[in-house]
């Protein structure tokens, strides 16, 4: 099996080393030369954007196939580091980790598109949203513990810069909020971490402990997590440190109250960031390491979380009704949204893994389509509420059309890849034994209308307003590009949901598998 | 006929999805490039359409009528979705409907459109439709339909609210939009428990579980009854009766039955066109459609027959109650439509699938025209009121004369499109297998308000003296030719189903389509005495309504004044509006504001905000501790030593006495 190398690094570390190298170039550009800030910026995401299609490509290219064939695994990349704590870097991918990838280069491709007007500090503003976006790729290419909770840390702190500095509404208590939350989720996650990597080390008797994935997943099949501590089971103990960890910022009911605060007061390419893809840091780290690390504890919690989306689902969006701040608005359907990721992983199918996998992917390209859209016109209205706003489709009817895109893809509306995996996540829900879970995931849709459907008109329908006759539209390409390539990924995706489930589906096999061997055992 | 057709099923969906996406995206400042792609794209539709069905109708002796192609279009674990397409006799007549009617809508569109702003923008959202509907009529399996009924919800708010401007019409989509969301949330579930319960069973095995053919079949082998006792009933249904009445309720709201009709008399906000082509002949019918391609699920449960039945009877009547007194034109069609929808639905209930889409197919034909009449007629009042029409048989012989055919089809006159739908109708309520002498009188008394109203609004329209502004005039010809067009079908295509003439025809018997529709022989024979009643019915209202409004030989507003209570409880819609909006803004957004108050102040002023004050203040308690002086320090360290000594004392004295 050949190592697929690209100047010594897998594809996988390119992902990873490019936006590094981008943030390096950025910091030795002068803060006077705006464009060329955005530019180096513009490169660096188009070809990191680049990679990930190439990897999705691989990815859907090795379905079906012997894993001797396999592009993928070539794709691994481990190098030594720290041997006597164990710590390397260690990277690879599957399915899933593909879909995130090309997720993020998504989002911060438009991104780094939509923020091309921010004139304050411009070269700070693009270097903490690379930092954070390098972050984010180390947590979904990252094998080894060490790398994925220190990535994990990395994404949150640029954040708190990107709120403090260029955010609106209240920003200081909403960056505050969100790095509290997020690093105390973070530490709780840790010491699960660390429960799991001492635990497998004390099993294994191994010279060196390890952080490596590989070796946490041999030490669970040989049986190091099996014991018990004081009369309970070291998996059920120590799974929620993890669940719960990570779910903070999922954001799992009742842990998510940083995370509408926190998308109102960023600035448009950090909410679409944040909504986009930080989220979905929670979601994954549950699949990727939770899961597997732990099966037996994911069996006993998981009626946990199936009780706990329904108020993310129900709450999430009845919340999302009263608001008046769009931003507000999408903050608390995004909270609504993700309890159906939630659902479809406690529904422990591979249908419903799937179907949550295949969300994160679709809400986090729906989600950044709409934190851009209300940034384009509050940069020139300066109001996001509903009263104050109204009839701007007469103005900025551009604007206006891919708001209305949005609103029914974040509604769930056939055509758009929302839809499709929300059904999935539904049908996975019922399948999984989750059936009233599966009703009011389906009841959901109706407050999820109402509130998109209230916010179109509320903005952008209705007589014409003088107050807005300045207003701007998006005319040239470059401007339109953002949006248009974010609803052509929708589209793209819905029509044709196969070009991801079937990459998605090993990985979801896989833990649907585990889960069902764990419960069965 | 096999798959080897399948390209032209394929080119009907997808040829108005491709004109909606050329007249959106690229031509959609070229006005009259935008309307002539989105007509030739329906216009291909139908072509195809008309192939496939004389195909089908020739199929020789033996060979199968109809064929389906399917693609996977999600995998994952053991759960497959197809994506196909069914050309059989039912979804071809049904395509035939909508491309029939939608073509010349189309054409009609063209002028009664010219020079509103947003030209391209409304034949891309038609084409939209089109496509949408069409995907539901060549629906292979359960979720391809739903996803298509959100889709022809998505189009049918699109155009109602096309003049975003207008907050009434911005309104209305949102109430069709949401309305159709409640039904869709029975349709759903429907859908997902029909899926497992079906999946679960080992005698399923290798069958697609969404699947109509599959379904199917397995109903016709007597699978319902295994799946009946497979699980306990739930809410005192068996399972599959259950799923029937939940797959229902999707048609309940895209068909506008009581009690989700509410959205469909506000959606008349949308342009005329709009109105004909969608809240008029096909995407209301819709729900009709998909119950007959479904009937299997209802067949074997009489109880669920009898639910649809009901629904049906009551909106027939309570529309067209309502109608009797409504001022507005499209209002008066719109009731009117809503009634004739709850006979189809009353018609699937009785007799099954075949009376049911027959009454649609006559109807989709002249209830377009009628529609497309009242467009002339706003396009040259520049109203809708038809207190402030009349006299136009003079300045309108055309739209006139397409009227009368088309009231005359709608109340039945003997010989038109709509005498042989509705009296096979009233057949089945007086002679069929589920017989109902209570729903009979509903149909007869129905067809007599039906007629009283409909000549009401004639009268008003047509007859008398010109009561509005200005000076109307006939519609161009690319209106009037469209309705011409319609005509013809409005008079003309209930023979085809008349039983005397076509009784015995190959076309009309064995099984309708792939999900083994039956063809009810019994409905079919034409009973002279039942249909010399529902006439008799029909010139009551019709002579009554005449006498009010054309003769004017009864003074309508003294009866009015004499039953003031009754036209405010007509006039109000029974206050089933009031009582919706009550709902939402009352009960909906009480609790939406609730769960934001218990959102802001006890989860993160109290909760979280405690949390962080809990922690300041310990901080600042602990603060204490580290005051920097001295004294404190000896003081805590003095302390400190006392109890270790004290400790060190204590525990030595129990040692010692043990």
């Amino acid at each position: 099996m050949e190592p697929v190398r690209f100047l010594g690094l897998s594809p996988l570390s390119w992902v990873v080393a490019i936006p590094a190298l981008t943030t390096l170039g950025i910091l030795f550009t002068p803060s006077a030369a705006k464009n060329a800030v955005r530019r180096i910026a513009l490169a660096g995401m188009t070809l990191t954007f680049g990679i990930a299609i190439w990897i999705l490509v691989q990815a859907a290219g090795d379905v079906g196939l012997d894993a001797s064939a396999r592009v993928l695994p070539r794709l691994a990349q481990k190098v030594e580091w720290v041997r006597e704590l164990g710590i390397s870097w260690n990277v690879g991918a599957d399915g899933m980790g593909a879909a995130m990838v090309f997720l993020t280069s998504i989002v911060i491709f438009a991104g780094v598109l939509v923020s091309w007007s921010v004139e304050d500090r411009t070269k700070e503003f693009y270097l903490s949203l690379i930092a954070l976006v390098t972050g984010v790729f180390g947590v979904f290419v990252s094998r080894d513990l060490f790398w994925f909770y220190f990535s994990y840390e990395l994404a949150v702190i640029p954040m708190y810069l990107l709120i403090g500095i260029w955010g609106s509404t209240n920003k200081e208590y909403a960056s505050m909020k969100l790095t509290l939350y997020l690093t105390t989720g973070a530490v709780c996650a840790l010491v699960g971490l660390l429960m799991v990597y001492f635990r497998a080390w004390a099993f294994l008797k191994t010279p060196y402990p390890s952080f490596d994935l590989d070796y946490i997943l041999m030490a669970r099949d040989a049986g190091a997590f099996d014991a018990t501590w004081r009369g309970m089971d070291f998996q059920v103990f120590a799974f929620p440190f993890l669940l719960f960890g990570f779910g903070a910022i999922a954001p799992m009911w009742p842990l998510h109250t940083w995370s509408p605060m926190g998308h109102a007061a960023a600035p448009s390419a950090a909410s679409m960031l944040h909504a986009g893809v930080l989220m979905k840091l929670g979601s994954f780290a549950i699949l990727r390491i939770a899961v597997p690390a732990l099966p037996e504890g994911a069996v006993w919690w998981m009626p946990v979380v199936a009780v706990l989306c329904m108020f993310n689902i129900l709450y999430g969006g009845l919340v999302a009704i009263a608001q008046k701040d769009m931003k507000f608005i999408v903050g608390y359907s995004s909270s609504s949204h993700m309890g159906y990721v939630l659902l479809g992983i406690a529904s422990m199918t591979s249908l419903g893994i799937n179907g949550a996998i295949f969300l994160m992917f679709a809400h986090g390209v729906m989600t950044a389509l709409a934190f851009a859209l209300i940034g384009f016109f509050y940069d020139q209205t300066h109001v996001r509420t509903i009263p104050d706003l109204g009839g701007m489709s007469h103005q900025i009817p551009f604007i206006g059309t891919a708001f209305v895109f949005m609103s029914m893809a974040s509604a769930g509306v056939p055509g758009f890849a929302n839809f499709a995996s929300e059904v999935m996540v539904m049908f996975g829900a019922w399948q999984g034994g989750l059936k009233w879970q599966a009703v009011v995931a389906v009841l959901g849709i109706v407050p999820t209308g109402v509130y998109l459907l209230r916010a179109v008109k509320g903005a952008f329908f209705g007589p014409r307003n003088p107050r807005w006759d300045g207003l701007r539209d998006a005319v040239t390409p470059f401007q339109r590009l953002p949006f248009l390539f974010l609803i052509s990924v929708l589209l793209l995706f819905g029509f044709w949901p196969r070009l991801l489930t079937d990459v998605i589906g090993e990985s979801a096999d896989e833990l649907a598998g585990l889960l069902a061997r764990a419960g069965g055992g | 006929m096999g798959p080897e057709l399948a390209p032209f099923a394929w080119a009907i969906l997808f040829a108005p999805l491709a004109a909606a996406g050329v007249a959106g995206l690229l031509v959609r400042r070229r006005r009259g490039l935008a309307a002539a792609v989105a007509v030739s794209g329906m216009a291909v539709g139908l072509l195809c359409t008309l192939y496939l069905l004389a195909r089908s109708l020739g199929a020789g002796e033996g060979e199968p009528t109809g064929f389906v192609h399917n693609v996977d279009w999600i995998r994952a674990g053991a759960f497959t979705a197809r994506f196909g397409v069914v050309a059989d006799r039912l979804s071809l007549l049904m395509a035939l409907v909508v491309t029939g009617v939608g073509t010349p809508i189309f054409v009609y569109s063209i002028g009664y459109m010219h020079g509103d702003e947003g030209y391209g923008r409304f034949f891309a959202c038609l084409s939209l439709f089109a496509f949408s509907m069409l995907g539901i009529v060549l629906s292979t399996n359960l979720l391809q339909t739903f996803v298509f009924w959100e889709l022809v919800g998505l189009s049918s708010y699109l155009l109602i609210g096309f003049w975003f401007g207008k907050d009434s019409a911005v309104e209305a989509g949102k109430k069709a939009f949401m309305v159709n969301r409640v039904g869709d949330f029975g349709f759903l579930t429907g859908i997902i428990l029909l899926c497992w319960s079906a999946a679960s069973l080992p005698s399923f095995a290798g069958r697609n579980p969404l699947d109509f053919a599959d379904l199917a079949a397995f109903y016709r082998a007597g699978g319902y009854e295994e799946l009946a006792k497979a699980s306990p009933h739930l809410l005192g249904l068996p399972v599959p009766a259950l799923a029937a009445l939940l797959v229902f309720c999707g048609a309940v709201g895209k068909s506008a039955q009581f009690p989700l009709h509410v959205w469909l008399p506000d959606a008349m906000e949308g342009p005329t066109p709009v109105s004909a082509l969608m809240h008029a002949a096909t995407m209301v019918a819709a729900g009709v459609y998909m119950i007959c391609r479904v009937f299997f699920l209802f067949e074997p449960f009489p109880e669920a027959l009898h639910a649809v039945a009901w629904i049906g009877g009551l909106t027939a009547f309570m529309a067209a109650t309502i109608a009797l007194v409504q001022t507005d034109i499209k209002k008066v069609l719109a009731y009117s439509t809503l009634s004739q929808l709850g006979y189809m639905v009353m018609a699937v209930g009785l007799a099954g699938a075949t009376a049911g889409m027959f009454h649609l197919t006559t109807h989709a034909f002249f209830k377009a025209l009628l529609f497309l009449c009242s467009g002339s007629v706003i396009h040259a009042c520049h109203s809708q009121e038809i207190t402030e029409m009349g006299g136009l048989r003079k300045a309108m012989p055309s739209t006139f004369w397409t009227w009368i055919i088309g009231t005359a089809a709608l109340v039945a006159v003997p010989g038109t499109a709509g005498f042989f739908s509705k009296d096979e109708i009233l057949a089945a309520a007086a002679h069929g297998e589920h017989a109902s002498l209570p729903l009979l009188v509903v149909g007869l008394v129905t067809a007599g308000l039906t007629a009283f109203y409909m000549l009401r609004c004639t009268a008003l329209t047509f007859f008398g003296e010109y009561r509005g502004h200005g000076h109307p005039h006939e519609s161009p010809a690319v209106m009037t030719l469209p309705l011409w067009f319609l005509a013809v079908p409005a008079l003309l295509v209930g023979w085809l189903g008349f039983p005397l003439l076509f009784h015995g025809h190959p076309w009309f018997q064995g099984e309708f389509g792939i999900t083994g529709v039956k063809v009810h022989e019994g409905p079919h024979e034409f009973h002279l005495p039942l249909a010399l009643v529902g006439t008799a019915f029909a010139a009551a209202g019709g002579i009554l309504g005449w006498m009010v409004f054309g003769a004017r030989r009864i003074d309508a507003a003294a009866w009015k004044e004499r039953l003031l209570p009754l036209h405010t409880l007509l006039s109000r819609k029974y206050f089933l509006d009031e009582f919706y909006l009550w709902l939402v803004r009352t009960v909906q957004q009480g609790i939406a504001e609730c769960s934001d108050f218990f959102e802001q102040n006890v989860l993160i002023r109290g909760v979280v905000d405690g949390l962080s004050a809990a922690v300041k203040a310990s901080g600042r308690a602990l603060r204490e501790l580290q005051t920097g002086s001295i004294h404190t320090y000896v003081r805590f360290a003095l302390a400190g030593s006392v109890l270790v000594v004290a400790w060190v004392i204590l525990s030595a004295a129990r040692g010692g006495n043990g």
